[in-house]
Formats: structure tokens, sequence, C-alpha cells
């Protein structure tokens, strides 16, 4: 008798040896083709950028991919040599890599929408069509309409003080206003004009002044007399950031660091899936907060909705 | 623009401290005349914008002061308002009148004034007994550029008003120089047949002051600033008169007024939770006035009048802003404060008078329920004269539906005599330094006046319709009242002008109770109305011991609140800038204390058309004021002939 179970035993084994080995293999090549290195690279080590950085590398722990952080000072092509994607964290950051002859895909993040359509797209220019994309700052003037009538269901007529530059976005920001059956009054800065006269004719005609990203209104220096003269005639500002809110307005619609970081995380990981990067197209960030100034809500005599409900009802609507 | 254009940090421009309590939530009456009212008023003169207060009531007494009174006891030295621009308190240590006319400040860098109705000594010390008025001025920030106002008009109605905003980035400053000129009432009176015609004759009051006025603002950092404010200003005042009545020459026709302060405050934002503020202040009004008068013919002989009178006021103090709950917050400070007044003839001595006062305060505001807020504090003082003094206060305010809340309050203050009540020795001296004539005598030593006040309000604000409503029911309990006992005190005195001598003494107490309501409206964008009604009962009873003759104390105080008092402003905005006004005020009848008159009842009314346009980049703004169109009224004293007229302004800013 001879022992056909043996040997039907041994061929059993090879077979499963063989098909462990080439399991590990394809495990070993599909790994190499999947796990991948992304740089994250920040403008300056700022707190903002740092935030953003961390949020991105711990997302990433839990998948085959890892997050390398750079700094725009002092880049050279070897710093991102073995990267597959680049995320550029700040405007600083994204010159600093439209500055190298050749570079990896590119997502740029925590830049403004004006400057990335008037600037960086072209500066950043890439070859695939899905090899270049951006998560704004701003956030859709859609969303900051519904948070208007939303949040301020007395509001009608919606006031915007606008430099030159920005005055392209009226039509765009017109009609998300209208959508929610609001009308726009807004003024636009003449250079060396002086910020109060536009600013009062806009706040005699509007029921809420509604800030835009824009240096050359609201910056530092300006927002005194911006904010004594809306409180003046009773009007309430919707800002665009914490600081803004806790300087004087009525509440802000923003979306931080850490939030916007959150989406890269996601969008990197999903991008990474395939052979070649491929981002989704440029987008608006779509996690978001809202902040309250209870004080100046108190004295001008605004009760509004809680900071959480507003977010829940953007968010249903997004 | 960058990300940073997002991300950095702005400076906290609306911190607890510098927004104002909503009507709905203040544990008291409060009026608030903004830009708006001011503007539509036509008034150029502070003190006429406490017209548009319920309750008040506002003349010019001659002498270049303005006497004010709420739900009466208005006197020529309106001594019961605590005072406040920015912060600084500037009613007089002498007499407790408030220095309007020499006050370095134009109505053009106003940016609101808030009145409190009715006392609020936890929060503003003595002083603030029949109410506070709280004038919050622009900042640099707010008016930059050039600005220039010029008026002219009848009644020697002349104004120009230049006004520079520079600076940038984190320093700003604004200066302001203006020069105004009033010559308020008739000069000619014939009238006055009732006492003999002795009133009858020229007056001569008419005003010239010339200030200038500065404030820097520094915004140190995202969560510091700093601010300094300077003002001086010089008047050249006419005054006097030419009478019948030969006594008439002892008031002199000039007088020379010199005012000056330096104000500083450091400001810091801890966290959105504590916020403190540190100011400190230096405040000088010098008075002149001299006069030769000769009563030979009276057998008195020349009388050398000499008004001098110096008054300083130094002052620090801290506030502290706090929130240590979501539904409780705090305030609290304290404050040194040193005041001296010089005055030969007010004192007969040369002597500097001077006294220190200090004072602490903490105040509560707690909502145990979202409906209910319940607020509470107090003041501990100490006073040079009077010693320590608490004056607490509480109030609970109850919302029915949101926007429509009812208050009760109770508040307890006192009002310190002034240098000149305790101190007091007016004399006449001749030119030989004898002296003519004693008019005051020192008191025996005064207690603080006290106010017991009760009040019941409701304050509703219905948004679609865009009016704001608050009535008020109040009821004040007066005691040891300050007032003037008139005496023979100084037997050996000959009494060769005023044959009896006054004493200032706690002579008695009085009862006040009635209902004020004010209204703002403005249902459109091109419509703003306000208006208010104000309904007084006033008594008083003579009472103290040692009290010789006040006789017109019962007879007087109780009239010197008009019975029914009201006014209603109303601005329109046509097209093509165009705006047109109209201001109407009613007063009955009322008696004016110590050297006022019985004044008729009477209405005003004042129009003002202007235009707003644009030239060459300058906001040009045109207007043509009518003002007291219905006819001649008295303010004060029965001659004091308000009379109609009409003035121009313009202003032009770039």
């Amino acid at each position: 008798m001879t022992f056909p179970g043996r040997a039907t035993r041994w061929r059993a084994l090879q077979r499963i040896v063989r098909l462990g080995v080439a399991c590990v293999c394809l495990a070993i090549v599909s790994s190499q083709a999947v796990a991948a290195r992304v740089a994250v690279l920040l403008s300056d080590d700022a707190t903002p950028y740092q935030e953003v950085y961390q949020v991105i590398r711990a997302y990433l722990d839990d998948t085959p991919h890892e997050a390398v952080r750079v700094y725009a000072e002092g880049l050279t092509p070897a710093a991102l040599n073995d990267a597959r994607l680049v995320v550029a964290v700040g405007v600083g950051a994204a010159e600093a890599l439209a500055a190298l002859p050749e570079r990896p895909p590119v997502l740029a993040i925590l830049v403004p929408r004006s400057w990335y359509l008037k600037t960086g797209r072209a500066r950043l220019g890439s070859s695939s069509r899905r090899g270049l994309s951006a998560i704004y700052l701003d956030q859709p003037f859609e969303r900051q309409a519904l948070l208007i009538r939303l949040a301020l269901p007395d509001v009608r007529r919606v006031g915007v003080l606008l430099s030159a530059e920005q005055s392209s976005m009226v039509n765009e920001l017109d009609s998300a206003l209208r959508a929610q059956g609001l009308s726009l009054v807004y003024a636009t800065l003449t250079p060396d004009e002086r910020l109060i006269t536009p600013l009062e004719a806009v706040l005699t005609e509007a029921d809420l002044l509604l800030a835009l990203p824009d240096p050359l209104v609201f910056n530092r220096n300006t927002a005194q007399s911006l904010f004594l003269t809306s409180y003046r005639y009773r009007d309430p500002v919707l800002g665009y950031s914490r600081s803004l809110t806790r300087a004087g307005a009525l509440l802000s619609l923003h979306s931080s660091p850490a939030q916007i970081g959150r989406q890269a995380a996601e969008w990197i990981s999903s991008a990474m899936q395939g052979g070649t990067v491929r981002l989704p197209p440029p987008a608006y960030p779509s996690y978001f907060s809202v902040s309250i100034n209870d004080q100046v809500a108190r004295s001008l005599g605004f009760i509004l909705p809680p900071e959480a409900d507003l977010e829940k009802r953007l968010e249903g609507r997004n | 623009m960058t990300e940073s254009d997002f991300l950095d940090d702005l400076p906290v421009v609306l911190s607890a401290s510098r927004l104002s309590q909503p009507v709905s939530e203040a544990p008291v009456a409060v009026t608030v005349i903004d830009q708006e009212m001011i503007h539509a008023s036509g008034f150029r003169d502070i003190p006429d914008l406490l017209r548009l207060v319920p309750g008040f009531s506002v003349a010019y007494t001659r002498d270049n002061t303005w006497a004010a009174g709420y739900h009466g006891l208005g006197d020529a030295f309106s001594r019961r308002f605590q005072v406040l621009v920015d912060g600084r308190s500037i009613y007089s240590p002498h007499y407790g009148a408030v220095n309007w006319t020499d006050l370095p400040l134009s109505i053009d860098d106003i940016e609101r004034i808030e009145v409190v109705r009715g006392p609020d000594a936890a929060i503003y010390g003595a002083n603030a007994f029949a109410a506070v008025i709280n004038i919050i001025t622009k900042t640099a920030a707010q008016v930059a550029g050039e600005f220039v106002s010029l008026q002219l008009g009848e009644q020697g109605m002349r104004g120009a008003t230049v006004r520079h905003g520079g600076g940038d980035g984190a320093l700003r400053y604004r200066l302001t120089a203006s020069t105004q000129q009033r010559d308020r009432f008739e000069r000619d009176i014939t009238n006055k047949i009732a006492d003999g015609a002795g009133d009858n004759g020229q007056y001569f009051e008419a005003s010239k002051t010339t200030f200038l006025n500065g404030r820097m603002d520094w915004q140190l950092s995202a969560n510091s600033d700093a601010m300094a404010q300077f003002g001086l200003s010089q008047g050249d005042w006419s005054a006097g008169k030419q009478v019948n009545d030969p006594k008439g020459i002892l008031e002199p026709r000039t007088q020379d007024s010199r005012a000056m302060y330096l104000q500083l405050a450091y400001h810091k934002v801890e966290s959105a939770r504590r916020e403190w503020r540190l100011q400190a202040y230096y405040a000088q009004n010098r008075f002149d006035a001299n006069a030769l008068a000769d009563l030979t013919a009276l057998g008195i002989g020349a009388v050398n009048v000499d008004q001098y009178l110096l008054q300083t006021r130094s002052n620090i103090e801290l506030q502290v802003n706090e929130q240590w709950r979501p539904n409780l917050r705090g305030v609290w400070g304290g404050e040194v404060r040193q005041e001296t007044v010089t005055s030969p003839q007010n004192y007969n001595s040369g002597r500097e008078w001077s006294g220190e006062l200090a004072r602490v305060f903490g105040n509560l505001e707690w909502r145990p329920h979202e409906r209910v807020l319940l607020q509470g504090g107090a003041m501990l003082e100490h006073h040079y004269f009077t010693g320590i003094d608490i004056s607490p206060r509480a109030a609970a305010n109850f919302t029915l539906t949101p926007g429509h809340v009812i208050r009760l309050g109770i508040s307890r203050a006192y009002r310190s005599p002034t240098f000149f009540e305790e101190k007091g020795n007016q004399v006449y001296v001749l030119q030989s330094g004898a002296v003519a004539d004693v008019v005051t005598v020192p008191s025996d030593g005064l207690a603080p006046e006290r106010v017991l006040s009760r009040e019941i309000a409701y304050v509703g604000f219905w948004r679609p319709a865009r009016l704001e409503m608050d009535v008020r029911l109040f009821q004040d309990k007066i005691d040891d009242f300050i007032g003037q006992d008139k005496y023979d005190f100084a037997p050996s005195d000959d009494g060769g002008i005023r044959p009896n001598e006054f004493k200032y003494a706690n002579i008695g107490s009085a009862r006040s109770h009635g209902g004020e309501i004010q209204l703002r409206w403005r249902p459109v964008h091109a419509l703003d109305l306000s208006a208010h009604y104000s309904r007084v009962f006033l008594e008083a009873h003579f009472g103290g011991a040692g009290i010789h003759n006040v006789i017109n104390f019962n007879k007087d105080v109780p009239v010197s609140a008009p019975r029914n008092t009201w006014g209603l402003l109303a601005s329109y905005r046509l097209d093509h800038g165009w705006e047109a006004s109209m201001g109407v005020w009613r007063s009955d009848a009322m008696k004016w204390l110590s050297e006022g008159d019985l004044t008729a009842a009477y209405n005003r009314m004042d129009l003002r058309v202007a235009r707003r346009w644009k030239w060459l980049g300058r906001d040009i703004e045109a207007s043509v004021i009518g003002q007291s169109l219905l006819g001649n009224y008295q303010e004060f004293r029965d001659t004091n002939i308000f009379s109609r007229r009409v003035y121009g302004s313009l202003s032009l800013g770039w």
C-alpha cells in the first residue's frame, strides 16, 4: 500500500505554499503600488499650518500612506523627490512650489479662492487635469446667504463693501443672495477714498453688513471704524473668521485649519487609491463652524439660534 | 490676498465695556441720543439735546450757564446730575453745576449720549442722583479725513469747526478746533411791569467760546489699546445788565473763562471673559469776572466785585468687566479723586479748599432663567464732607415674550454737598477791603441729600414694525434736601445790599411720582421718529431743626416740575439727498428754583431742511434751521426771551 494520502497531502501543502507565496508577492506588489508618501508643504512653522499637518498625519496613520512635513523656505526638488502628491498649505507654500521646474500633483489648501483663480491655478498648472486642485478657505456665497436667512430672518438687504479688485464677484454674490430672497446693496471702494463714506451709504440701505475677506476693506487698521460705524447704524456684521467674531461681528461662518486638514486628508486617501493621483475639482470647505458673539447679539437685541443648530441646518442643505 | 487675511487676529473693537447695554436689559431707564437724532434736531449746544429725553427741563440761565432739571428741582446750578464725557466727570465741585459752556467738545464729535433717567449711584457714585448723562465721543478712527462745519444765523449765531482725523495703522488721532458765538436772548426787555419795572432794561448776555480738542487712539495689540485726550477752551463772554434796579451793576459785564483737561486711559481685553480699563484725568476750570460797582447812591460805597473761581479735579479709576459663567457677569472697580476750589469772594478767604474722595463698587448680573435677569450692586464711598455712604441698587427684568420686558427697580443714592453749599461764605467787599455785605454764611455741616427711587417699567420692541417703546412709572423720596435758609445770620452785618443772609441747610424733603413714555419708530429707512411724554407730581415738605425761613420751599419745589412735558422729533429723507426734520417741544409752566422765575408754559417748534451731495469728492451738507418758529418763550427767567430765529449751516467732509 502506498501512501496516497501522504502524497496528496504533500501536493496540497505545496499548493498552499505556492498560493501563500503568490499572495505574499501579490501583497508586496500591491502595497508597493498603493502605499505612498505625501509631502505636506507648509508656508512656515506657524500654528495654523502645523495644525493642518497634524490632522493629515493622524488621518493617514490609519492608511498605508505616509505624510512628510516639508517647509517652503529653501525648498528643493529633492525634498519632494519620492512624493506622489504635494499638499501645499497656504499661499506661501504654493508659491514656493510653483517656482520648482517640476513637481508632483498638487493639492493647494488654506488658500483664498480669488488667489487660486487669478494666480495659483496658472502658476501651478499641471499637465494632467486631475493633477491639480484646491480646497478654498472661503465659504461659498450660497452657504452665507442661507446662514443669513436661518439666523436673521428679518434681514432683507445685505450690504457689502468691496475693493475694485473684488468687484467681479458681485454677480455671483447677487444670485446667491437672491436664491434666499435677499437683495444686495454694495459699494465699490475707489483707491484713496475714505472708507467711511461708501460704508455709510451701504449701511443706510442695508440691514446687515456682510464682511468679505479683502485686505483693502477689512484689516487690522480698518476694523475699528468698520465695526463702530456699523454698530452705530445698528447693522450687524456677518464675518468670515473666528477672530472677526471676537472683534465685534455678530456672527461668522468659517472653516478652521483642522477642518480643512480633515477634508484634505479624505481627498488624499481617495485620490491615491488608483495608480495615478486623481484629485477632485477645486472646492469650498465641506466642514465649517458658525461662531456667535453673544455680547454683540445682546447689545443689538438679536436672539439667534445656537451655533450648533445653525451648523446642523447648514450641513443639511449642502 | 492670502490666508492671513482670514486667519490673522483683529483687535477687539466691540468689547463688553464699549457695547451699550440693551435698553431692555438695563437695570435702569435709559434714553440713547444717537447721531441721527442730534443731526435731525438742529441743536448746536449739547445741553439742548436733553430736550430729547423724557422728563427733562432745559434752560439757559444767563451768566453763560445752563440749567437742567429732571422731574423738577432744577436751579441755576443743576446740582443733581452726574455728567461724564468718555468717563470723565465734568460737574463742578464748587456749585455742582455742569460746565457746559466752557466744555471743549464739539457737538460734531459726539458718537452718542446715554442718559440714565433716575439715580444710578451704585455704578456712578454720589451725584448720580437725578440722572446720569454719559457722553461718548467718536474715536479717531471714525473721523479720518478733514471736516469743516460753519453756521451763521440770527441772534449772533456763529460757529466754525475744523477737524482733522489722521494717523494710520495702529495710531490714530483727531484734532478739532472750534469757535462758537451765541447771543441767546432778546437784549431789550420792556415787558416787566409787575415788579415796578426794576428788571426792564438791557441785558448784555452773549458768549464767544473758542476751543481745541484732541484725541489719540493707539491699538497696542489685538487685546490692548490706549487713549489720550486733551482739551483747551477760552471763553470771552458778555454778561450783566443795565436795568432800572441800581444793584444790576453788581453783575460784571465781561466774563473770562479758561478750561483745560488731560485724560489718559489704558484698556486691556484679557480674554472673552475679562477686560479692564484704567483711566486717569486732570481738569481745571478757571473763571474770572470783575466789576467796580459804585453803589454810593445807595449809601454802600464802591463795591469791588471779584467772581474769580478756580476748580480742579484729579481722578484715577479702574473698572473691571467680568463674565464668570454664561449667565453670570459682573463689573467692579474703584476710584480716587481730589477736588479743589479757590474763590475769595465766595469763601471770604483766599485759601484753596481741597477734598479727597475714594470709592469702590461692584455690580452683579445674574440670569437664573432665560426670561429672568437679576441685577444688583452697591457703591461704597468716602466723601470729604460726609464720610462713608453706601448706595445700593437692585433690579429684576422679566421677559414676557422676546422683546417685551417688565422691569422692577429700587435704588438708593446720595448727593454730597458741594464746597459752596458746605463752606460758602459769599461776601461783597468794598474797594477799601472792608466787607460791604455778607450774602451767604457757611453751613453748620450738611448731611448728604438722599433719594430712594422705585420704578416699574415696560420696555417693548416690535422688530417687524421697528418700534421701540419704553414706559416707566416712578416714585422718588428725597430727604435732607439741601437748600438755602434765609435769615439774619450775621446781625453785625449792616445788610447794605441784602438785609438777610443765606445759609445752606438740610431744609426738607420732596416726594415725586409720575410716569413717562418714550418711543422710537423707524418704519422705513426714510423715516425716523422719536417722541416722549412725561407727567410728574411733586410735593415738598419743609422741615428740619433750626430752619428759619424757607417759606418758598413748600410753594416753589412742587411747581419746579412742569406737570406735563412732551417732545417729538421726526426726520424724513427724500430723494436726491434732501432731508427734512421737525422738532416740537412742550412744557407746562414751571418754577426754576434759586434765581429762576416762574416761566410760562410754551410750545417750541424747530424745522430743518437739509441737502447732502457730493462735489469734487467732498461730502457736502447744507441746511437751514428755523428755531422757535411758534414765537417767543421764556427760559429760566421771565426776562430770558427766546425768540424766533433762523440759521444756516454748511459742512464739508473729505
